[in-house]
């Protein structure tokens, strides 16, 4: 009977353990991007013909001071806007220089959201004083910092064709992708939910 | 029923004392497999992962009263979709979740057919239900958590060995009140298994 009185608490241990609010599978839920459009229903997307974008940079904004930056390169920047162009081309636009005073203006860019967690752990033979105990030996608690980052490839097509008299221009289509710090294949789910940003948008063409 | 699950019942029946005795009381835990009857839309997979810890005081030869506490988890994976809210469009592959917690206090009549190792009854539990309803897509979680007032029906049998221990399968159903407005979740209803150890006290 000793015996049992032990091992039914632990059976019913285990099994809450088991059975207490069980999530997905990580992997599973990581493996494709959340791909969110917008778009401005006042907007005539057949009005405009030519755009311009940055050919291999896209910009990096965090929440974190000092961390905004600059992504150049072949290894994200680069397939990702070519992703981007490839899409606009196929619905008619045409890609100009800036000083062509293009109709549009596309950007990419990350936005980051880096959030920290500190924790005070107190090492074994560490008592919290006022719980009746106290160690012999002193260890003092050590800080332990966590950080993880969340963030969005946000792609803006924004009027420059109606700039208004103060100088205001409205982005009339936006894409969501995320999340980029929790991929699989950053550049492979990345480039899947481009397309399926542009699919999802019909109505971003010039027929 | 698998040979070997079912030569280890008969043989655990066979087993035990010949001589019943009295118990005034007894603890139960079981394991709650469920099916949900209602918003199918959102879940209707059933699920093993629930169990069942109860409490009886047997008030005469044919009534018992006590608490119940149950928590069961429900889950649905849906393939990638894509949902359109006039000029905003989203697609993603989710999980909806119910983690499901409800206390009753509960009774149950033993039938005048019951014997010494063999007690059918009929039982009803009334109280209360927590359910937090999860949506999980990639790393964003959607989330709302609600009261509603619980009440379970149940038939099943009690089989006390003759010792310390029993067994008991039930049958229940479940009503809850405990909608989600949010995801447009209108009352949670199920139906639900019952099997698992008994523990008596003298």
């Amino acid at each position: 009977m000793n015996a049992l009185k032990v091992i039914l608490p632990v059976v019913c241990v285990v099994v809450i353990s088991w059975g207490c609010e069980p999530q997905p599978d990580d992997l599973k839920l990581v493996d494709e991007f959340v791909v969110f459009t917008n778009y401005d229903q006042n907007a005539d997307f057949g009005s405009y013909l030519t755009y311009y974008m940055r050919e291999d940079t896209i910009g990096l904004v965090s929440n974190y001071p000092g961390d905004d930056t600059i992504v150049v390169g072949s290894d994200y920047a680069r397939p990702v806007v070519d992703q981007i162009m490839t899409h606009l081309n196929a619905r008619g636009y045409q890609s100009v220089d800036f000083d062509e005073s293009p109709d549009l203006a596309v950007k990419a860019y990350v936005l980051k959201d880096l959030n920290i967690f500190q924790d005070y752990v107190y090492p074994p033979g560490y008592y919290y004083p006022g719980y009746g105990y106290y160690s012999y030996y002193y260890y003092p608690p050590y800080v332990q910092t966590y950080a993880y980052n969340t963030g969005v490839l946000v792609v803006e097509v924004i009027d420059l064709k109606n700039i208004t008299p103060q100088n205001q221009v409205a982005v009339i289509w936006t894409a969501h992708l995320g999340d980029v710090f929790s991929s699989l294949n950053l550049v492979q789910q990345t480039l899947d939910a481009i397309d399926q940003a542009f699919q999802q948008s019909a109505y971003l063409t010039r027929q | 029923m698998k040979p070997w699950l079912t030569c280890s019942l008969l043989l655990l029946l066979c087993t035990v004392s010949g001589v019943a005795q009295d118990f005034d009381r007894y603890f139960y835990f079981t394991w709650m497999p469920s099916m949900p009857l209602s918003n199918t839309d959102w879940i209707d997979e059933s699920t093993g992962k629930g169990v069942r810890f109860g409490y009886r005081k047997l008030i005469s030869d044919k009534f018992a009263a006590g608490i119940d506490y149950t928590w069961a988890t429900y889950d649905q994976y849906y393939p990638t979709t894509t949902f359109v809210d006039g000029t905003r469009t989203i697609t993603t592959d989710y999980f909806n979740y119910v983690y499901s917690y409800g206390l009753t206090v509960s009774g149950q009549y033993f039938m005048p057919f019951s014997t010494e190792r063999v007690m059918p009854f009929v039982g009803l539990g009334l109280g209360a239900q927590l359910n937090r309803y999860f949506q999980y897509y990639n790393i964003y979680t959607d989330d709302d958590q609600v009261w509603g007032f619980l009440g379970r029906p149940e038939v099943g049998v009690l089989f006390p060995f003759g010792g310390k221990w029993g067994a008991t399968v039930a049958a229940h159903y479940t009503f809850s009140t405990a909608k989600s407005e949010y995801f447009g979740y209108d009352g949670f209803n199920s139906i639900g298994f019952n099997v698992g150890v008994v523990m008596m006290s003298y």
